[in-house]
């Protein structure tokens, strides 16, 4: 039978073992503090903090204009009631969608001379917004007291599946907010 | 003989310990920041941030591109921020 490793073998085995996982560490340390490094002298923070504060911006005077058009479609579709129905119904009917699109993209045909497809619900982004509504109790409650308040802007957002920490929108001040 | 080997590839281990924990020292001093992981944590958040945004506003600057029946890039241009950006 193949003769046992000497206790001095299997110590230089232990050693060896644990020496390799000490180089890993090591290297790993290595490779965070080289980032570190690699981080502050490109000064790429700095870079991002302003791209993110000039989309916050525009993302904002976006989302006004976006606002205005579908504020009015949502007024014509008999306001939140009216929307809420029509989410319903796009529901139950097909995928996803926005309610205040269906309606622009049916009544728009020249009706206030926007063109075929004035849809301005474009796919971009699985709408959720309208799924925690509408479920009876707790829920019935909250959808009148939005009706009261009528189409908000954090009701647009929620229907586009902006977060509205993102875009930093206070729905009890219902303004921006930094 | 495996007795010689083994010694032989601890000593080579423990070289590229040294030299690895060597190079970590001479990184360590140029960091203005000695909190490394605060460092690539917050250029991570601030990463995560940038692409959330940037999206946002993509895709509400789509929709009235689509809503004007225009580029995007012309919206783009209008409120101030550039493709690359």
């Amino acid at each position: 039978s193949p003769s046992k490793p000497s206790p001095e073998l299997l110590a230089l085995r232990r050693q060896q073992a644990s020496l390799q996982a000490a180089l890993s560490t090591a290297r790993a340390e290595l490779d965070s503090y080289t980032q570190a490094l690699k981080i502050e002298q490109r000064g790429k923070d700095a870079e991002l903090e302003a791209l993110i504060r000039k989309w916050k911006g525009a993302s904002r005077e976006a989302a006004e204009e976006v606002f205005r058009g579908v504020k009015d479609k949502v007024d014509r579709m008999g306001g939140v009631k009216g929307w809420r129905e029509a989410e319903r119904r796009k529901r139950e009917g097909f995928g996803g969608g926005y309610g205040w699109a269906e309606e622009g993209r049916k009544g728009g045909e020249g009706e206030d001379g926007e063109g075929e497809g004035d849809g301005d619900g474009g796919d971009w982004g699985e709408r959720e917004g309208g799924e925690k509504r509408g479920r009876g109790g707790e829920d019935e409650i909250e959808e009148e007291e939005e009706e009261d308040k009528g189409f908000t802007m954090d009701m647009m957002l929620g229907s586009l599946n902006i977060e509205l920490e993102v875009v930093g929108f206070d729905k009890e001040a219902q303004r921006w907010v930094d | 003989k495996s007795i010689a080997n083994l010694k032989a590839r601890i000593a080579t281990l423990e070289g590229q310990i040294e030299e690895t924990r060597g190079e970590k020292q001479d990184t360590a001093e140029k960091l203005n920041n000695p909190d490394v992981q605060a460092t690539v944590s917050k250029h991570i958040k601030l990463l995560h941030q940038y692409n959330e945004i940037r999206d946002v506003g993509q895709g509400l600057m789509g929709l009235i591109a689509d809503q004007r029946g225009v580029r995007i890039v012309d919206v783009y241009e209008e409120f101030g921020v550039a493709q690359g950006d």
